[in-house]
Parts: C-alpha cells; structure tokens; sequence
C-alpha cells in the first residue's frame, strides 16, 4: 500500500490540509501529484509581486498572519533565494543557485507558474515597483497569461492619473473594459489589502502627504506601511494623520492601515487621540478628533491589522449611508457594527 | 466508554473472515454500517444479528484498530462537514490519537482506507492529517522519498518546474 494506490479523493482530502509551500513542492513529484494538487482549490487573499531593478520579491499569503516570502536577488553571480514563514521570520531560509537566468526572470516564472494555475482563487494581486522603473513589465505579464483576481493593488509610489502617459490600460494595452474582467469584479473589504488603489485619482505615499493636490473630488488614499519605515513612531504617523485631515477637508476620506498592528496597540492609539469616542462594537471605534477641521476617525481591527479612516464629520450623522457611500466596506461584514453605541467625552 | 459495552452488539466479519463483536453505540460513527443496518432492518432489533455485516475491503488488524478508535471517541461531538474556510490545522491531533497513529505507513494508508470505506468522518480527517504532517515542510525529492513517488516528468517538464520551484528545492 502506498501513497499512489489511494484513491483520488482520499488523496484530494490530504492536500486539503497541506500548507501553501508543501502543496507547490507535492506538485512538483510527479505528473498524477501535480493533477492532484490542481485539483483542490487554492486560495490566497493577497499576493504581492514586487521588483527593483532585477531584484523582485513574491509574497504569498495564505491566511491571517502566514505568509511566505521569497526574495530573488543576484549576488556574486549566484541566485540567492530568501524564503521566511511567520514561524521562522527571524530566520530567513537562504538558498544559493547557479545564476542561469536573471533573478526578477526566475521570480517571473513562480509568478506566472502560481497565477497560471485554474484552481486559483487570488483575491487582491499587488504590484509593486518604482516609479522611475516603470516600463510596464510585470503589467505585460499579466494580460497575455489571464490571470484572474478580484482585485489589483499598487503600490504607493505607483501614481494612477487616467490623463496621464503611464496607467495600467496605456502600458498593457487593455481597454478600460477589459479591465473590469481582472479588477473589481466583486467588493471587497478594503481592509484585506495592504495598499489601497484608486484608478481615479492619486495614489501617494503617507510621508508624502504634505506634497498632495486636490486634482479630483474623489477620495484619497493614504498608505503607511511600518515594516517599510521602521523608524516613524506611530505618533508621528498621527500627526501626519491630522495634517493630511486639514489638508483634504473637501476631499471626502481618507483611509490608513496600519498592518501588524494588533488590536491592544491600535487600541492604545486610538486612546491617546484626542476626541469624542463611539464604540459600535468590539471591534469598530469611532472618535472625533477635534471639532475644528471637520474630520472624525474611525479605527477598527481587522484580521490584516489596526485600521484607521478618516471621514467627514457630516458622514456620521448618517452612519449607515457613510459606511455604503465608502463603496468598499461591506455592511454584510459587521452585521453586528450598530449593535451597541456608547458615547463617552474623552480626556 | 464501559457503557458501551452493555449494550447491543454487532457482529461485523473482516475481509479474511475474522468476526468481531462491536457495541453498537461504538460502530455508530460508521456511517457506511449504519445506512446498511437500517436498509437491512436490523437496527429495529435489539438482538445481536445472527449474519455478520461484511466489511469486505478491511482486514481483521485493520478492523480491530479503527474499531479501537472509535471505541475511544464514539462519544465525541458530531464533526461538522468539511468547510473551505476553515482554517487549515494538522498540529490539533489529539495526544491519544496521535499515538494510536504511530505506525508504518502502511497501515496508516490501510486505516485511511477503512476510514474512507466506513465512513467514519472522524477517523479520515485525524489519518489525512497525519499524512499531511508527513510531508509537509519537505522538498519534492523528500517527499519522493517519503512516499516512492516516481518522477515521470520530461526533461523539459523538469527544467520549467526547477524555475518555479527554484526557492523550494534542495
């Protein structure tokens, strides 16, 4: 007896409970394992494909807090391969190959083996590369090839103008209805992406907010990611928060994550702002932060990490048309959001 | 677990002809044993059933040790049915299952198949996750080992998968 001569489906139910990376290596076995992993569904909430100049790095999440991560850079004319888990993450697994091809080509072909696959169910696809550096390579890879996800995201440094010379239709070529095939086709709670996107509008760095122009009355995303900036203290990034409020009164929301931020310390912070505080359930908190600029904070935790959002003051009067008009917060996700409301006058 | 064993017995004969006495409380968990005794009427009986129900695809050590398997966890709560969104754990078997799972592999892959052929969605799940915990964490050639898997891929097959696969080699 062994592991062949079991049936298909007692076989499917093992792999069911194998982990993301042991599933790609059972694949790589023999041609019936690699029909048999294609045949149970795989899915992942978010990938990030990113590169600088032939440096690329795949992030592959496969759940709250698990991940794995792969590095491909060249050094020394030798490929070298960091791969970490969250249960190693102060241990970076490294692999040294023969350099044959170039370490972002290598990371293209995991990219394009992974997103390939039909037993896919990619949730948010993130891009990330330089401004300076985009020629639309990794965009090119994704038409020809059909990936399918429901939603992509780009990074920060990736400004989205639809005027301008450099947008996701101009360097792949796709029409804007095409586009809605690979992005958008089912709402999604925006908390499940590291970076927010917006195709209308600007997409800029949170340290950059000071450089911001109102170009449109649409909303404004501001991403902060603190594992990329380690030395900005999360008191910092709230008097950017405040700053940027001022800034963008008539601009309607403004949202900021804070990934890995886990909910007693996001609890802390939203403690220390100043305001009136609302509470609609454990895990929703709403606070008017100061009457002056017409702004109030929403903070809630998510399964990514602390949330914070900021809308305009007259949003809240209608609570319920604030959180539909947001357009991408599911009111299905908090049935429970309006359960319970308490007013209390802060310190 | 010792009332189980006043109560109504049934007889039950393997593949190699072994019959074996199984309280019914306990081969409840076969789903498989419970749809035949009721197709057959004999669950309206409260007497032992004179002709053993035949489990024709598992041999008697086989039998006897999903038996003793469900005798330990017949009372456990009903599993619920596989959800997707569940997370996926194999590091929750229990301290007793995971020494009743100490054995070759191929009497691991006999008991998935009895589990599988009995029905006993309790048994499968803690045996597909033991298998699972075999392999996970290794390399493809690892898991080759681990399971004689036969690589039958072409050169060209094997050069397009050591690209994908390049970070989880050897």
């Amino acid at each position: 007896m062994s592991w062949s001569d079991l049936p298909f489906d007692v076989r499917q139910k093992c792999v069911k409970n194998l982990d993301f990376s042991t599933c790609i290596c059972l694949r790589a076995c023999s041609k019936s394992d690699r029909q048999l992993v294609d045949s149970v569904p795989l899915k992942l909430p978010r990938v990030r494909f990113a590169r600088k100049l032939e440096r690329a790095l795949l992030v592959f999440h496969t759940g709250v807090n698990e991940y794995l991560r792969i590095e491909y850079r060249g050094d020394d004319g030798e490929l070298m391969v960091l791969r970490n888990t969250p249960e190693n993450s102060d241990r970076k697994t490294k692999r040294k190959i023969k350099l044959e091809i170039s370490p972002y080509d290598l990371a293209t072909s995991t990219f394009v083996g992974i997103l390939s696959r039909e037993n896919l169910e990619l949730g948010t696809l993130e891009i990330g590369q330089p401004d300076h550096e985009k020629d639309g390579r990794i965009e090119k890879l994704l038409i020809p090839n059909n990936f399918r996800f429901q939603k992509i995201a780009y990074d920060c440094t990736y400004r989205w103008k639809l005027d301008g010379q450099k947008t996701f239709y101009n360097s792949t070529g796709c029409t804007n209805q095409e586009m809605i095939h690979y992005t958008f086709t089912q709402q999604e709670n925006v908390a499940m992406s590291r970076h927010q996107v917006m195709f209308v509008g600007d997409v800029c760095d949170f340290r950059l907010v000071n450089g911001v122009k109102v170009v449109s009355n649409r909303p404004v995303f501001y991403v902060n990611v603190p594992q990329e900036s380690p030395g900005v203290p999360m008191k910092v990034l709230f008097d950017y928060l405040l700053c940027a409020s001022k800034r963008l009164v008539p601009r309607g929301v403004l949202h900021v994550r804070f990934p890995h931020t886990d909910e007693k310390t996001g609890y802390e912070m939203f403690k220390a702002c100043p305001g009136e505080f609302h509470q609609f359930d454990t895990g929703i908190m709403m606070k008017r932060i100061a009457p002056t600029h017409g702004f109030v904070h929403r903070f809630y935790c998510s399964p990514c990490g602390f949330y914070v959002q900021l809308l305009k003051e007259n949003a809240e009067k209608d609570l319920e048309s604030a959180w539909s008009n947001d357009g991408e917060l599911s009111l299905e996700a908090y049935p429970n959001r309006l359960k319970k409301v308490i007013y209390q006058e802060s310190s | 677990m010792t009332d189980a064993k006043n109560e109504r017995q049934i007889k039950i004969s393997s593949s190699d002809n072994e019959i074996i006495l199984v309280p019914r409380n306990v081969i409840r968990l076969s789903t498989t044993i419970n749809t035949l005794l009721q197709d057959l009427g004999l669950d309206d009986d409260e007497a032992t059933n004179a002709e053993p129900i035949p489990v024709q695809n598992v041999a008697a050590p086989i039998l006897r040790k999903v038996i003793s398997w469900c005798q330990y966890h017949y009372q456990d709560p009903v599993p619920t049915d596989d959800s997707d969104s569940r997370e996926k754990r194999t590091d929750d078997i229990s301290s007793w299952d995971t020494e009743f799972l100490k054995v070759d592999q191929g009497t691991l892959f006999e008991l998935i198949l009895a589990a599988n052929y009995l029905d006993i969605k309790g048994l499968l799940d803690v045996t597909c996750k033991a298998v699972a915990n075999m392999i996970k964490g290794k390399s493809p050639e690892e898991i080759r080992r681990t399971f004689n898997i036969k690589n039958d891929f072409t050169p060209e097959e094997e050069e397009q998968i050591r690209k994908e696969n390049a970070w989880c080699e050897d």
